[in-house]
């Protein structure tokens, strides 16, 4: 094993001795990161973009198995039911989304910066994306003055993140715009991660983990409490039900979205700690390692993160 | 200041699971689901909501909360003691009730 670790410390030596100072050694591991976090990223906005879709699915679901309640587009006391109504405020899921997008772009500019012959050349759906996200700061002020407490949190990361790839946009010198990129952009990057996973912790997870045990759970009481007045075809209908709620449940909390927020921030460590180190092959090689689990762990979250986005019961 | 939703979810899934407890009669089973459900539908509120920490309200309902996942941990397996403990879910709903209408939304 240890004679096969050296060989291929060799191997390294040899392929990356003449580049190993160019930014030519980040090309594979920062296409990784790229590609790995442009994948996270969008199953994150995916799984932020279905909250309010989520609790009226609840909602109807909940109609299904109790034939006491009736289909309102407001309550009792007036207010907007999940059927029309947006129990998450839409412009506050945006501007999490928008966040995962930079982070997304700060990826994209590394692994152009590590691979490109003209690195000041950007596609310009890009730099036009970046353009937007440049008022993203702002957004996200207005959101905390109207009292969204976390939206607050994102101000500082976001906006001093914005002017990190601005200026990424600007640099000609290849090695030392990816150097400065990576170190510059590195609080604010862990900052963002930071607090989306306090969201995925304390919000989203709640939401999803109760909402589908209840739907499980409704359905269970259904069968025992109606099972005698039920034809066979009809008790097969609402256990196979059963048994697809009981498998949502398992896959939600099999798949933990919070591990995709995780698995960035360890992957972006990694790559701040390659940049800190010189290059060197040593610290390549952890790299390169490191951003292939990175992948891995991102593929696995990210389809397991597809599966509980699709409705109930399909 | 934001709710200790944590402890809430926590509540509100073992609300639910003893809804499908096999130890349990019907009409608890029953009474569980119900004040699970509606539980939820007041935490789903609450992770959106921010509360001044002097409020009485958040005060008091932030006790109920703790008292009564505590009085259900407590009752564990005796089931005499999960079958009284459905009655004070009821009550907490109703502190919840309460602290949400003093609450300013956050997301």
């Amino acid at each position: 094993m240890r004679r096969m670790r050296g060989w291929a410390a060799l191997a390294l030596v040899l392929a990356l001795a003449p580049g190993c100072k160019t930014p030519g050694s980040y090309r594979e591991p920062v296409a990784r990161f790229q590609t790995g976090t442009a994948q996270a990223s969008l199953a994150l906005g995916q799984y932020y973009a279905g909250m309010n879709r989520f609790e009226r699915d609840m909602y109807l679901d909940e109609r299904l198995y109790d034939t006491g309640l009736e289909v309102l587009a407001t309550d009792a006391r007036g207010q907007p039911t999940p059927l029309l109504g947006s129990l998450f405020s839409p412009e506050s899921i945006q501007a999490r989304m928008d966040a995962i997008v930079l982070l997304g772009l700060y990826a994209e500019r590394l692994a152009t910066l590590a691979g490109a012959q003209s690195p000041g050349k950007l596609p310009e759906g890009s730099r036009v994306l970046g353009q937007q996200l440049g008022a993203l700061g702002q957004q996200l002020e207005g959101l905390s003055k109207k009292g969204d407490g976390s939206a607050s949190k994102y101000v500082a990361p976001v906006t001093t993140l914005v002017g990190v790839l601005g200026s990424l946009y600007l640099e000609n010198k290849q090695g030392q715009a990816l150097q400065q990129g990576i170190e510059r952009g590195e609080p604010q990057v862990r900052a963002i991660i930071d607090l989306l996973e306090a969201d995925l912790v304390e919000v989203l997870g709640p939401q999803r983990l109760t909402g589908a045990k209840q739907a499980l759970a409704a359905r269970v009481v259904f069968y025992n409490t109606h099972k005698d007045k039920l034809a066979l075809a009809e008790r097969r209908a609402v256990l196979e039900d059963i048994r697809r709620a009981s498998e949502d449940y398992e896959a939600l909390v099999v798949a933990n979205p919070v591990e995709l927020a995780r698995a960035l921030r360890d992957a972006h460590e990694e790559l701040v700690r390659f940049a800190r180190a010189g290059r060197s092959v040593e610290s390549f090689a952890e790299l390169s390692a490191a951003m292939q689990a990175f992948q891995g762990r991102v593929e696995v979250a990210a389809s397991a993160v597809q599966r509980i986005q699709q409705p109930q019961g399909k | 200041m934001v709710f200790d939703t944590q402890t809430l979810t926590r509540l509100i899934e073992r609300s639910l699971d003893l809804s499908m407890s096999g130890a349990l009669p019907p009409e608890t089973r029953a009474e569980y689901l119900a004040h699970g459900k509606r539980l939820r539908e007041q935490l789903v509120h609450l992770l959106g909501a921010r509360f001044d920490a002097q409020s009485a309200e958040f005060k008091q309902a932030t006790d109920a909360m703790h008292e009564t996942n505590h009085a259900l941990t407590q009752a564990a397996d005796d089931l005499e003691k999960v079958t009284q403990v459905v009655g004070r879910l009821g009550e907490l709903a109703g502190f919840l009730d309460k602290a949400l209408r003093v609450a300013g939304r956050v997301v």
